[in-house]
Order: C-alpha cells, then structure tokens, then sequence
C-alpha cells in the first residue's frame, strides 16, 4: 500500500499504522507533529490510527539549533 | 516524483532574483535556516540566466540545499538543477518532467481551489500557494487571503508552500490557519543581514508549528 509522507511516496505493508511508518522512516522521536491528510494525530492515537491508500501525512521534525 | 529525501521535511523556501552577491546572500540565507532555494529572474536572455542558475547551483549543491530554477525546465537540466517551478502561464509540468525526468523536483504556483485541485492530476511534488496578500514581486495578482490557506492545508495531496507576505510576524497566523511549508522573498531579499532575517523567521516557523503541536493531544 502506497502513502505519501511529506511529499514523498512510502509503501507500507497493508494494516500498518502511523506509528509503523514514522518508525519504518526512521525518525525516532524527533517529530514534533503529525498531521493525516490535514488533520493532526494525536500521539495517544498514532499506534491505532491506520493508514489507507493514498493517505497523505504532514510529519514535522524538530530542527535543532538553526 | 523527486528521489526521496530530496524535498522531504523542507519548510523554508526562499524565492530570490539574482543579484550580484547571489552566493554571498544564498550561504547566509541557508546558514540562517533557509533549506530550499528558488532562483526567479524574469530580466536575463537564456543565455546569462545559464550561468547565474549554474552559480546557484553549485552552491546550494555544496550547502544540501535543493536548488529550482523558475520557469525554465530545459535550463534547469542544463545548470544541472535539482528541479524547476512552473507557474500557471509557465511552461507545463508534464513538459518539465519528461525535460527533468523522474528523479527531479518540480513545483507548480496554485493560486485557487480550483488549481489546486487540477494539480492533483499533475506529475508535480509539491504546489505552491498564494500570494496571501498582495505582493510586489507579482504585480497585478491580488491576494488570495488567508482563507486559501486553510483550504490548502486540508485538500492538497501534496506538500504545500504558503507564499505571501511571509514574515516572522505573519508566519504565526499563517501555521496557525494550516501552513506547513513556506516560500519567503522579501523578507530576506530586502534587508541587511539575510542571515539574522533567516535564522529569526526559522525561529518563528519553528516556534509555531511546536505551538501548533502542543494543542494536540
């Protein structure tokens, strides 16, 4: 199943959640919000929150420094 | 679409005419936070714009900083840009992809509900959208207001760019209403020390998409 996470195409196996792919994407616990085809996830709700086709997700990192 | 990693998190988009310190401004925009960079020149024949966009190229290259040259796909290829951004009236963006090829970035202006939609259909990676205000840099465009960002943020498929007016001042109201990811002109193209503006705005950008996160649950 294919997603689309911060612009970039990401095949994910089917039944997988938000959680699976920030992790698949390797981002740890930088990310500071998420958001599902423009609506934010709660973080209580990213390991229940499953992705469907075609989803789009906003996921913005912490930058430090600058 | 572009290769991963290439747009990716990127939320600091500067526009810029060239100029005669274009690497001198490019170096401290990024050193100040500026992670993607556009160069928009309407006055130069082909031939001199070549060579600016080759300048800009290779800096933003030596920085990992993605470069897109406005309007000119074929010129793109040839400076050996990372992408190119077309506007409505530009060249199409199909034509740039099959010109740039599957691994490039290409960005499309959207200035409507309805052109956003239409881009949904398009071979493009991320839209742009505005101008939220009226800006000079695009004599004759009124502002789409800030009613068009809320729609951006809730029907794109794709990476939003929130063009407009975009100060530290403003960029607080613009995350607020749903903004992302943002193009910046004059706010760095117009004062001293372009990297104390850049690192300010990255700040402010940074400050209120945490704002923004805190609010969630």
């Amino acid at each position: 199943m294919d997603v689309v996470a911060n612009g970039e195409a990401v095949t994910v196996p089917s039944g997988a959640t938000v959680a699976d792919l920030i992790a698949q994407l390797g981002l740890g616990a930088k990310w500071v919000l998420v958001e599902r085809n423009g609506d934010p996830v709660a973080r209580a709700e990213l390991t229940r929150t499953r992705l469907r086709e075609g989803d789009s997700l906003e996921l913005v990192r912490a930058v430090a420094g600058g | 679409m572009a290769e991963p990693g290439l747009l990716g998190g990127r939320r600091l988009y500067l526009c810029t005419p060239d100029r005669p310190d274009l690497e001198r401004f490019l170096a401290a925009c990024i050193a100040g936070g500026v992670d993607l960079v556009q160069l928009r020149e309407k006055h130069l024949e082909a031939r001199p714009l070549l060579a600016r966009a080759a300048v800009a190229a290779a800096l933003c290259r030596d920085h990992g900083v993605p470069f897109l040259l406005n309007d000119r796909p074929d010129l793109a290829l040839e400076a050996e840009a990372d992408g190119v951004h077309v506007g409505q009236d530009d060249a199409p963006a199909a034509l740039a992809r099959r010109i740039l090829g599957p691994g490039a970035i290409v960005g499309l202006s959207t200035h409507a509900p309805a052109q956003m939609q239409a881009s949904r259909d398009e071979a493009v990676d991320y839209v742009s959208a505005g101008p939220v205000v009226p800006t000079p840099t695009k004599p004759g465009r009124p502002g789409t207001g800030i009613d068009y960002v809320r729609y951006a943020a809730t029907h794109a498929r794709r990476p939003v760019f929130i063009t407009g007016g975009v100060t530290p001042a403003s960029v607080v109201d613009l995350v607020r209403a749903g903004g992302r990811r943002f193009v910046v002109v004059r706010w760095l193209t117009e004062g001293d020390d372009p990297e104390a503006r850049a690192r300010k705005l990255r700040q402010a950008l940074d400050g209120a998409l945490e704002a923004c996160a805190a609010q969630t649950p």
